[in-house]
């Protein structure tokens, strides 16, 4: 035997596909794509939407005052983290321009989340919820542009 | 009457222990993009849980052969050595995700710093593990574990459409486009990979002999596995549901554990939200446990060790080294900062990968007369573990291709 072949179970036709799939997708890391842009869109929609629900929940008092808190800093987190991202594809995509107004949004939806961390009275509530509407007002429309 | 009360206890625990970290995301998500158009793939998943929970509990009280020997036995020791690292790596990599939420949920109730809860929770975990008996364990977990039925109690008073849910047991795809087409696929194998865990049933199967059942209990056997499945499936269904009712219209796809558990008190008082967390809690602090000692009993079933809760831990060097292991190195991953979720995900598609190969050598075992005698396969769950070894087979192999063409489930 050849001790330099590569063994049986490389030479498998599901090693190959699984190899050729991880392959497929590793091309695509350099540039952010259209598909990446519409899949940001979606889950900053998401968050916002998230959001405002939290929001009525809040307002109907149905949430304790440390749930509160914590969640409002996990969604934060994850708006902060989700405007990195776009920013990140911005630099690596024709459509810079969308990826970067998807990050200014998510960045907004996390001053907004700063904002009602902690008990507030219903106007800044009130405030909030009327931010993230047009937030989430703001990216539909750049869906609906892709 | 003392039968009937081992019996009911056993089946509410069997269901208080059902749900587990990744079905409670991977539901709610499903329900969030698809409603109840993936019913059938929870009833497809509750039917193979159920036979694959009751075979491995028959052949470990008939045989007295737990899932790793049966494996080390049918496989041989090369294969089988890989499905043991492979199961254990699994074990692992759920252990840590079930810990991180954890410690997410703690902090959610009580506002204590995230990583000091996450080091303080796997210390009491250890501590219980050490403390407690098996069947300590298994019911305080599984009992408290029934609190999730909170999130059904909230699926019904949110009013669903209960013929819809029934047209979701049509599974024709509900989908059009290749993306989601792709996606549709991808969250029905994650669907059944999830109700199948194998951890579960491993666990479950080490528990028969660790409570030293006899051949006269294999009937508590049948009706732990069935009933505790069926209810525990209907938890499932609930999860399903909110996320249809509460996600779905409202383009929500929840990627944070917080939003899971508040569909689960949506329409009550923060009373409710109390429960919903403390049931979940529950449930995913057992699923710790469990993948914690899953890894230790099947390192000592398949290389011969002593093992066994009922047996003093200095007497079973290696089975509580191998614990005690597992929940650190568990640890040390979730204190990484890797996200539960992303983890979770991962051991769903590979606990997928990995379910042939212990599900294969428990379906032959059963059906070796020469080993179980007159408890061998009846027919029906001969026929029937034949088709789920073909679906079982069929998802492992769709598993990874789908995981990477949907970006691990991105919408």
């Amino acid at each position: 035997m050849n001790r330099f072949a590569f063994p049986r179970i490389m030479r498998s036709p599901f090693f190959l596909l699984i190899a050729a799939l991880v392959l497929t997708s590793c091309t695509g890391a350099g540039s952010a794509t259209t598909d990446d842009l519409r899949s940001d869109l979606r889950s900053a929609i998401s968050l916002a939407s998230e959001t405002d629900l939290f929001i009525s929940q809040i307002e109907s008092s149905r949430l304790l005052p440390k749930f509160r808190t914590a969640d409002a800093d996990y969604l934060r987190e994850e708006a902060r983290r989700q405007a990195a991202d776009a920013r990140k594809s911005a630099g690596k995509s024709s459509d810079a321009k969308t990826f970067n107004l998807c990050a200014g949004q998510l960045e907004q939806l996390a001053r907004e989340l700063a904002s009602i961390r902690t008990p507030s009275d219903k106007g800044t509530l009130a405030q909030a919820r009327l931010q993230v509407a047009t937030i989430r007002k703001t990216l539909l429309a750049a869906e609906a542009g892709q | 009457m003392k039968k009937l009360l081992g019996i009911t206890l056993g089946i509410m625990t069997a269901l208080g222990g059902f749900v587990d970290l990744g079905q409670i995301v991977f539901t709610t998500q499903a329900g969030a993009l698809f409603g109840c158009k993936l019913l059938w793939a929870i009833l497809l998943g509750a039917v193979g849980i159920i036979l694959y929970m009751e075979m491995c509990g028959r052949v470990a009280v008939v045989a007295r052969e737990p899932v790793f020997a049966v494996v080390r036995t049918r496989l041989g020791d090369r294969l089988g050595l890989v499905t043991l690292i492979a199961s254990n790596l699994l074990n692992l990599i759920t252990c840590a995700a079930e810990i991180g939420g954890l410690a997410i949920l703690l902090h959610l109730l009580t506002g204590w710093p995230e990583r000091a809860v996450l080091i303080g929770s796997c210390l009491a975990l250890a501590a219980l593990i050490y403390l407690c008996s098996f069947q300590w364990i298994e019911r305080t977990f599984g009992l408290s574990g029934l609190l999730m039925i909170v999130f059904a109690v909230s699926a019904a008073a949110l009013h669903p459409d209960w013929r819809q849910l029934i047209a979701g047991l049509n599974p024709a795809p509900a989908a059009s486009g290749r993306h989601a087409l792709l996606l549709y696929a991808y969250f029905a194998v994650g669907i059944f990979s999830a109700m199948l865990m194998e951890y579960e049933v491993h666990f479950y199967s080490s528990g028969a002999i660790e409570e030293d059942w006899k051949v006269k209990d294999l009937g508590e056997n049948f009706m732990v596995a069935a009933l505790g499945s069926i209810l525990g499936s209907l938890l499932t269904v609930a999860l399903m549901m909110l996320g249809a009712i509460l996600f779905m219209p409202r383009q929500i796809f929840p990627q944070l554990l917080s939003t899971a558990v508040m569909a689960g008190a949506f329409p009550f008082s923060d009373k409710a939200l109390v429960i919903a967390l403390i049931g979940a809690m529950a449930c995913i602090g057992g699923a710790a446990i469990e993948t914690a000692l899953s890894g230790a009993y099947n390192v000592c079933q398949f290389f011969n060790f002593g093992w066994g809760k009922y047996r003093p831990a200095r007497d079973v060097p290696v089975f509580t080294a191998g614990w005690l292991g597992m929940l650190a190195l568990a640890l040390i991953i979730a204190v990484t900062g890797v996200r539960p979720l992303t983890l979770v995900n991962i051991s769903i598609v590979f606990g997928m990968v990995v379910m042939p190969l212990t599900y294969y050598p428990i379906l032959r075992t059963g059906a070796d007369r020469n080993v179980m005698g007159k408890h061998v396969n009846s027919k029906v769950i001969s026929v029937l573990g034949a088709i789920f070894l073909v679906l079982i087979t069929g998802a492992a192999a769709a598993a990874i291709p789908l995981m990477i063409l949907t970006h691990g489930g991105q919408p």
